[in-house]
């Protein structure tokens, strides 16, 4: 046993030895990593005390799981989390396809120029910030928008839908538009992981008969499968993350009761009446749920579909 | 060797470049300058031998400043430099100030003064003994303000009477609306100028507007009335109760005991009265998406037959855009301010005057020399300190480089001063340019009020005297008489935790249904929404704001002896 552990030391020390310029470049690296992300996270001792700006942590009352239990008990608790499971579900379901699909249909699209335009056209919304998108969004979806005019000179309605106000729309629209405003930018990984397509597979495939469908489906899809899943698993991981200034930009007060997520109850009650405890506590606990859904996904998907993130 | 060598430089390079910004500190001016010199300039403040360096935090949460405003601060601080020998060190904070306090607080890096905090931030400071008292200073150095405060003096002070802080802004102009409901005067006129007496003469009034005028000289669907919900600016159902008799969305019964509005018939009916605006198809509908600047488009736009909200937002959003984009704008085409009542209100309460005011300054424990900046504090009590706090600088300032001079008042080496006679033309005519102003004030607000002052002329907003000279600012006043009445005993300042939750969780209830009830299309659509409501603000914890109100109030009336 003691022999195996020493073994393993020299192999580590040899390998270290042999990497130390790597290790040496990291080093920035990591002194980063600890000072800015592992040191600050003293800060979350703020969740289990009655933590008053300006004095210590230590000199605060210690509450233990008051502030979780709090929230977890608060009237508004199933609201929010209802809110929170289906915006967030919606995007890894519809919102995390779509950008796989416009992928793939970029890929497919035979001029390269044409291809380019589209692709950079694609990226556009990404950049514009959710103050102007959610005035456009007015622009289009308000009683007096382009949607509901358009709908009234074809007869299709006699009067506006209320997109911006029913907020049984919520959902759908603030999906549509993180689908709209993200979908170029987030092709990019896939059209790279397709850039590395085997050619060889595809001629061999055209030799055999494939037509564009079943390249797709049994060459493409297949090496990309890889970047997919694990996108997937972080994508779980932020699954108690559904937007927050979306909401914000997008919401209003007929449409609260569908878009008042974990996060703006938090900013709220953590952030603007100063209850900074509380606001960890919240943050804390989504972070706990995240890592371990990432874990289990990661189990499941090394178990049934033969890759992993780690 | 040579790739070791860069690979290493790398290193130190990236170690170093990622060490920059590191341990940096600010440092706030402790020193203890001489105030004393005996010499005082012709505002009555005695120049200090040393610079008196104020460090002062403003927690107003400002949006970024204009040109105007920048080179109005510049101009304002090297004035204080000039004049004063005081050189003022402002922090302004932008978005949510109380967040940035807050960091502040807890980084340990607040200056000498923090101004525009809320009570609750305020208290953080005094429980923490960050903040200095005041009450030793409030018969010597500080007596201006204690004299300001008058009556309300008492209410505050701490259990132990001792005074923490100085009220940022508290007084009120009397006579003043904060609120009313405005009509377009123009077309009032062209349906005959009906009485407006009751909530339904005011629905009629604006429905006969509509029905002469449905559509704007664009082709755009017209509205009787339209809300806006921007934090910050909120068509409000507790003020909208004050026509039917509440006072601040309370019904106060004579034992002193609060009901919020939405457990009152009278909460029922304000609701149903914009639920038939709905119905009729004469409320905007997008009247709960529109934020502040996408209402005001709609009004500038002649869209919106009437408005209930500040007696301002009129002015700002209607005739004064639309002279300044067409001076020919007939006089007539504005609004006015009208006031109604239901006929089972006992009065139409709809400006609750809170003297008391609700964001505060305190010395912090970082100033080492408190007298001095308590005498900075108290000089903005005093008669030419207020006016060169809120009117700016005085006697002339060039507005940017229009090679023009603009002012408000004028003062000479003797201390005499006058409202500039043009300026008061400007203001009386209502062609004062507001944008002007922006040259000549900046000055941070540490301790300011609004009443009026000893003469009952001169207040500290320039375009709030002279009302008598003014004709629409006559008429408004005129007609909201008795709409106004003392809110201060109703201020809830001190708040346990669960209160100010509870707070928060009803206000969150009320925007999330609210909306629904207007917008029902039948009635037990209605009613169902009502109840919804109802419970949400249960479930809030509505009966533990109730009874904080209400002891609060008890316990402030008897403070004030009333």
């Amino acid at each position: 046993m003691v022999l195996e552990i020493k073994k393993k030391i020299k192999y580590t020390v040899r390998r270290f030895n042999k990497q130390r310029q790597l290790w040496l470049l990291c080093i920035p690296i990591i002194i980063w990593v600890v000072i800015f992300a592992y040191v600050p996270m003293y800060g979350l001792l703020i969740a289990f005390v009655d933590y008053i700006p300006g004095m210590s942590i230590f000199d605060c009352k210690f509450v233990g799981l008051k502030h979780f239990k709090d929230f977890v008990f608060n009237p508004s608790f199933l609201l929010l989390l209802r809110n929170t499971l289906a915006m967030s579900l919606l995007s890894l379901t519809v919102g995390f396809v779509a950008p796989i699909i416009f992928a793939l249909s970029i890929n497919e699209l035979p001029h390269k120029r044409y291809k380019k335009v589209i692709q950079t056209t694609s990226y556009l919304p990404h950049f514009i910030s959710w103050v102007v998108a959610g005035s456009m969004i007015y622009m289009m979806l308000s009683n007096e928008g382009i949607v509901n005019d358009i709908l009234m000179r074809l007869n299709l309605i006699v009067k506006p839908v209320p997109f911006l106000t029913n907020g049984k729309y919520y959902w759908v629209i603030y999906t549509l538009a993180n689908i709209w405003k993200g979908i170029g930018w987030s092709a990019i990984i896939y059209l790279s992981a397709i850039s590395g397509v085997d050619m060889e597979l595809c001629e061999a495939g055209a030799m055999d008969g494939m037509g564009r469908w079943g390249m797709v489906r049994h060459v493409i899809i297949p090496t990309i499968l890889p970047t997919i899943v694990i996108l997937w698993i972080l994508g779980i991981g932020g699954i108690l993350n559904a937007g927050f200034e979306q909401h914000l930009i997008l919401g209003n007060a007929s449409t609260q009761n569908y878009w008042d997520v974990i996060d703006t109850y938090s900013y709220r009650y953590g952030i603007q009446l100063g209850y900074y405890s509380i606001g960890t506590a919240v943050g804390l606990m989504k972070s706990l749920i995240g890592f371990t859904l990432v874990f289990i996904t990661n189990r499941f998907c090394r178990k049934h579909l033969g890759t992993s993130a780690f | 060797m040579k790739k070791k060598l860069i690979s290493g430089m790398l290193c130190v390079t990236m170690v170093l470049a990622s060490m920059v910004g590191c341990g940096k500190t600010v440092k706030v001016n402790t020193e203890k300058t001489n105030t004393s010199s005996g010499v005082f300039n012709e505002f009555g403040w005695e120049v200090p031998e040393d610079t008196l360096v104020i460090n002062i935090l403003d927690a107003g949460g400002y949006d970024a400043p204009t040109e105007a405003e920048k080179k109005g601060r510049e101009n304002v601080l090297k004035y204080f430099k000039d004049k004063f020998n005081v050189e003022l060190k402002i922090q302004y904070t932008s978005g949510d100030g109380t967040e940035a306090v807050n960091l502040a607080l807890a980084s340990n890096q607040y200056p000498d003064i923090v101004t525009g905090i809320t009570y609750d931030v305020m208290k953080k400071f005094v429980s923490m003994g960050k903040a200095v008292e005041m009450t030793p200073y409030m018969d010597t150095i500080g007596k201006d303000i204690k004299d300001t405060m008058g009556e309300v003096y008492p209410l505050f002070l701490d259990s132990e009477a001792k005074l923490w802080y100085t009220p940022t802004l508290m007084g009120s102009i009397t006579e003043l609306p904060d609120k009313a409901a405005q009509i377009r005067y123009d077309e009032w006129l062209a349906i005959g100028s009906p009485e407006i007496k009751t909530p339904d003469d005011y629905y009629n009034a604006l429905n006969e507007i509509l029905k002469k005028n449905p559509t704007t000289p664009n082709g755009e669907k017209r509205y009787a009335l339209s809300f806006y919900t921007d934090s910050g600016h909120w068509s409000d159902p507790a003020a909208f109760c004050g026509f039917w008799g509440l006072k601040n969305g309370y019904d106060i019964n004579e034992a002193g005991d609060f009901t919020y509005w939405a457990f009152t018939e009278e909460g029922k009916e304000m609701t149903k009265y914009f639920n038939r605006f709905y119905l009729d198809g004469t409320l905007d509908p997008d009247s709960f998406v529109n934020k502040y600047e996408q209402w005001k488009t709609k009004f500038s736009n002649e869209r919106i037959a009437g408005v209930i909200g500040e007696w301002w937002i009129s002015y700002d959003s209607g005739h004064e855009v639309w002279q300044a984009l067409d001076p020919d704008t007939p006089e007539n085409k504005r609004y006015i301010h009208v006031s109604f009542k239901d006929e089972d209100a006992e009065g139409a309460y709809l400006s609750g005057k809170n003297s008391l005011g609700s964001r505060y300054t305190i010395i912090t424990d970082k100033a080492k020399n408190p007298e001095a900046l308590m005498k900075f504090i108290n000089f903005q009590a005093t008669e030419r300190g207020l006016a060169l706090t809120a009117w700016g600088i005085p006697n002339g300032t060039p507005i940017g480089n229009t090679g023009r001079e603009g002012k408000f008042w004028n003062i000479d080496a003797e201390g005499k001063w006058e409202v500039d006679p043009a300026a008061k033309q400007a203001l009386i005519t209502e062609t004062w340019s507001y944008d002007d102003e922006y040259y000549w004030t900046g000055a941070p607000w540490l301790f300011t009020t609004q009443s009026r002052w000893k003469d009952g002329v001169h207040c500290m907003w320039p375009n709030q005297m002279w009302y008598e000279e003014n004709k629409w600012k006559s008429l408004m006043i005129e007609n909201m008489e008795g709409t106004i009445y003392d809110s201060s005993a109703m201020r809830l300042m001190e708040k346990t935790d669960e209160v100010k939750i509870a707070e928060q969780a009803v206000k969150d209830a009320w925007t999330m249904n609210w909306g629904a009830a207007v917008q029902a299309n039948t009635e037990e659509e209605f009613e169902a929404a009502w109840t919804a409501l109802q419970n949400a603000l249960t479930t809030a914890g509505i009966d533990k704001l109730e009874k904080a109100m209400s002891e609060n109030y008890k316990i402030n009336m008897e403070k004030m002896n009333k």
